[in-house]
């Protein structure tokens, strides 16, 4: 018996034309010796069913040896069917020959070894690549079996051993020995006797020992598998059961507790569904959703009935084993016993729920993964969206809404419009009401009592994350405003040293064309008077008094250009005696309106400055911009600010439209001290610009 | 020859914005009994126009003047002297930065004079500069010259550290577009020292001694200037 399976194509090839007349003739045969068996007929269903199976697994995945190994278990039960058919026939109808002996071991030998195959393909099933050894290992060993038990028999007896069929086919051992003539062995050896019972054991328990291991070594492998590759090995873990029922209804046959027909009807179905997941399983995992298809509290409550009944047969069996000493005895250990598994059954129950409902998140599994999340999301809105469905996930519910407040809800999965939440939560951090967070029920299984702590635990982690993002995004905001802030502070400091630079200028023009001019012309006026001296001292006179009367007035212009480069009556009596002394010298009409103790106040020197020059521009604009007959200015201080007010009753004009370089210059110069500058105009309404300069302390004079 | 020595009254044109230094300059010219003031304008436009409809000896303009108060006297005196070769311009600035006398004299100094307005109440230094552009000659400031002289002093290997103080004082008087009889009369000296001490400075400076007045305030000024 060979363990591992040719993968060239040719052997595959082979064994599905070999199958199909295999098959054929089992059902002929079949159908002849049904006369007399309904074993004879039933078993060619099975057969046909795996080999089936395994024709469409080879042909769709000819690479796969899972695929080839079970074409093989497929054609193997059809042999196996056809071989006991064509037994049975010659014995009913021809009679005990010497062909029956080697015939029945031919059918020994291969009702072992197509269970073999059906471990072989199942230890590779379903990506054709063993994950240990010991899958390779188990195999071998039933192989081996498979040939040593029946050879072993042959020393063992001083008769043949009749071949299974005839045990069902006459539904006891005692039967089949009636059935089949005593053939003497040729190998018989009394010095190994002994191996009859156990090799006998053997052969009753292989039809379902082996796929009991076949089914464990599955199971094993789909532990390891990822969710998608479990998706593939779901049909067959169904496929499994089965075959499970399968080994418990053996199991139950061999006490002879359900009659023959039955037991076989169900090995039969069991063999038929097992091949059926199995090629499903490796050819279309997403033929179904098989998790939809079986409702898995079909899954869960066989298991849980058979634990529970172990846990009763174990605690049974010990009060029984008790009995003997006395009933009160056997009673106590019943009660001890049961007390004592009890922490064992509930384990094993809740590990087949888990089996069953798939894994649920735990709390901390759940936290981890929105940790995860956090690390890289800060955005609101995508964080909420990942929320929602690590929750929905997690909860294993159709779906979840999350809805932070002032903004839109974000549903994941999708919720039916009239659908009213499982379970709801409000989203609180530190005491602040952040959202809502809601979710349906349970997609699969019941509700369980740790889904509520779930949903709660849950429900403070998304708070805490939300109250995070709504920190961070704050801080995006904040810093933005900071950086634009910045920007209008840099911006407003080139202006700043712009007006500056202009104001140098316009200083320097003023003396290059007034001051110094006029001192030219002195000199030249100067020259005259030198060259009429001694020579026409009549005219010498006359241009000795324009001399002085221009040198007056190049004074004169020259205190005008200081005054206005920073007026002394501003310095030595401070800001209102300033701004009386400008408004005389200023062509139109002005009042000035201040509270007799701001009079005399004095303030620092950069906001006197700042609230002289404010005001000389708002004059400056009446006259220039606004055809204004009337000015008036306010001054008004509180504890903290100096308010001064220019208003015009001239034509005004549109603020949206006129960006003037004289109005920006000024609101520079007012917040560089911290101060706040307004403009109210509109066309026809006159102008009213107000300035408030922060103060310290005014030192009154 | 000497640049008074004309007898000859020039009929000039006056520019300047201000009209009290124009007045006065207009005044102190006429008083001299030397100088006939044909026109006095406050613009370089107007001052243009008029030179072409008077046809004066020479033009004394302000630099700044409307409308855009920047060289508009540099620049109309390059336009008179393009249109008009035999008219001299005496340029008067206020800026003693060298490089307005660059500007002015970047194309040739032939009947071109720069003068600090400082100048205006003396009447010999106005007349000599305008009797040199008359003549085609020129005249740089004083002034300027040393500020030439102090920049490229500045200079590594200027070349003017080899040169003597007194070769110095020449230079300068040289580059105000003074004759050797005239920088020996300012200096003191006879003429025939100031010739050994011209011909010492071009050949220290490493350019060819040159007769013509004017040729020797460019060569020196074209020294100053690279």
């Amino acid at each position: 018996m060979v363990a591992t399976f040719p993968s060239r194509d040719l052997t595959g090839r082979l064994m599905w034309f070999a199958g199909v007349p295999v098959v054929v003739a089992s059902i002929v045969v079949g159908i002849w010796v049904s006369g007399q068996s309904l074993t004879g007929l039933a078993w060619f269903v099975p057969g046909l069913a795996a080999l089936a199976a395994g024709v469409v697994a080879f042909r769709r995945l000819p690479e796969n040896v899972a695929g080839r190994r079970l074409l093989t278990f497929g054609l193997m039960i059809s042999l196996f069917n056809l071989s006991q058919n064509v037994v049975l026939y010659a014995l009913f109808n021809l009679g005990p020959g010497s062909w029956l002996g080697p015939a029945n071991f031919a059918l020994q030998v291969l009702g072992l070894a197509m269970f073999v195959f059906l471990l072989a393909a199942l230890a590779v099933y379903p990506d054709g690549a063993y994950q240990h050894r010991y899958e390779l290992l188990l195999i071998r060993g039933f192989a081996v079996l498979a040939i040593a038990v029946p050879v072993l028999m042959l020393f063992a007896r001083p008769t043949l051993e009749p071949a299974s069929i005839f045990e069902w086919l006459t539904g006891s051992r005692e039967g089949a020995e009636g059935l089949f003539p005593d053939i003497e062995s040729p190998l018989h050896l009394g010095a190994l006797s002994f191996l009859r019972a156990p090799l006998h054991a053997y052969l009753a328990i292989a039809f379902t020992w082996i796929p009991f291991w076949a089914g464990i070594v599955l199971a094993l492998r789909y532990r390891r598998f990822r969710a998608d590759r479990r998706l593939q090995v779901r049909w067959p873990m169904y496929g499994g059961l089965a075959t499970l029922v399968l080994g418990i209804e053996g199991a139950i046959w061999e006490t002879a507790a359900i009659p023959l027909n039955l037991s076989t009807t169900v090995e039969i179905g069991a063999i038929v569904i097992a091949a059926a997941s199995l090629t499903i399983g490796l050819v279309r995992p997403d033929l179904f959703d098989v998790d939809r298809v079986m409702r898995r509290t079909l899954v869960y409550v066989p298991v849980w009935l058979l634990i529970g009944g172990a846990y009763v047969g174990v605690a049974a069996l010990l009060g029984t084993a008790a009995s003997g000493v006395g009933l009160q005895v056997a009673i106590g250990v019943t009660i001890v016993a049961t007390v004592m598994f009890e922490p064992a059954r509930r384990r094993l129950v809740s590990r087949a729920g888990r089996w069953a409902y798939g894994e649920s998140l735990s709390g901390e599994e759940l936290i981890r993964r929105l940790g995860a999340t956090l690390e890289h999301t800060l955005d609101l809105r995508r964080l909420t969206i990942a929320i929602a469905a690590i929750a929905r996930d997690g909860l294993g519910v159709g779906w979840t809404q999350i809805c932070v407040d002032g903004h839109a809800p974000v549903t994941d999965g999708e919720r039916p419009h009239d659908a009213l939440p499982a379970y709801a939560a409000a989203l609180v951090h530190a005491g602040e009401h952040l959202g809502q967070i809601e979710c349906g029920a349970r997609v699969r299984g019941r509700t369980q009592a740790s889904d509520r702590e779930l949903f709660a635990t849950l429900a403070r982690q998304a708070a805490l994350a939300i109250h995070n993002a709504k920190l961070a995004g704050e801080l995006t905001r904040r810093l933005e405003e900071i950086k634009h802030q910045a920007e209008e502070i840099t911006a407003s400091r080139s202006r700043i040293v712009a007006a500056q630079e202009s104001a140098r200028r316009q200083i320097e023009r003023d003396i290059h064309d007034g001051a110094q001019q006029e001192i030219v012309a002195l000199i030249a006026r100067i020259g005259l008077a030198q060259n009429q001296f001694g020579r026409d001292s009549s005219r010498l006179g006359e241009t000795l008094v324009d001399l002085r009367s221009e040198a007056r007035q190049a004074l004169e212009n020259l205190r005008q250009l200081a005054s206005g480069i920073h007026p002394s009556v501003l310095t030595d009596h401070g800001i209102v005696e300033a701004i009386e002394s400008r408004a005389a010298r200023f062509p139109l009409g002005v009042t000035i309106e201040c509270d007799p103790q701001l009079r005399n106040a004095r303030f620092e020197e950069s906001v006197e400055g700042a609230a002289y020059f404010f005001v000389c521009e708002g004059f400056a604009n009446a006259l220039k911009h606004a055809s204004a007959e009337r000015v008036r200015v306010c001054f008004d201080r509180s504890p903290a600010e100096l308010e001064v007010q220019v208003s015009d009753d001239g034509a005004g004009f549109d603020l949206d439209s006129t960006a003037r370089s004289g109005l920006a210059g000024l609101a520079d110069r007012i917040a560089a001290l911290g101060g706040s500058f307004d403009v109210r105009s509109s066309p026809g309404e006159g102008t009213t610009l107000t300035a408030r300069l922060p103060i310290g302390e005014p030192a009154v004079v | 020859m000497s640049p008074l020595s004309s007898e000859r009254i020039l009929r000039i044109v006056i520019a300047d914005d201000h009209y009290l230094v124009r007045e006065g300059v207009r005044m102190l010219l006429e008083d001299s009994g030397e100088v006939e003031v044909l026109d006095a304008v406050g613009t370089a436009t107007e001052l243009v126009r008029r030179v072409g409809e008077l046809h004066p000896d020479a033009v004394m303009t302000d630099i700044r003047m409307p409308p855009s108060h920047q060289m508009e006297g540099i620049e109309a005196a390059h336009r008179i002297r393009a249109a008009h070769p035999e008219i001299g311009v005496v340029v008067l600035s206020q800026h003693a930065d060298e490089s307005y006398a660059f500007e002015l004299l970047k194309d040739g100094t032939a009947g071109l004079a720069y003068l600090l307005k400082d100048r205006v109440g003396d009447l010999d230094e106005m007349m000599g500069a305008l009797r040199a552009v008359c003549a085609g000659r020129s005249a740089i400031d004083a002034r300027v010259v040393d500020a030439l002289v102090a920049r490229r002093a500045r200079r590594e290997q200027s070349g003017l550290e080899d040169l003597t103080p007194r070769e110095l004082d020449v230079m300068r008087e040289m580059a105000q577009g003074k004759s050797n009889a005239g920088i020996a009369a300012a200096l003191v000296l006879s003429e025939s020292a100031i010739e050994k001490h011209v011909s010492s400075i071009f050949s220290k400076l490493g350019r060819p001694g040159e007769s013509g007045v004017h040729r020797r305030v460019a060569a020196v000024l074209a020294f100053l200037q690279s």
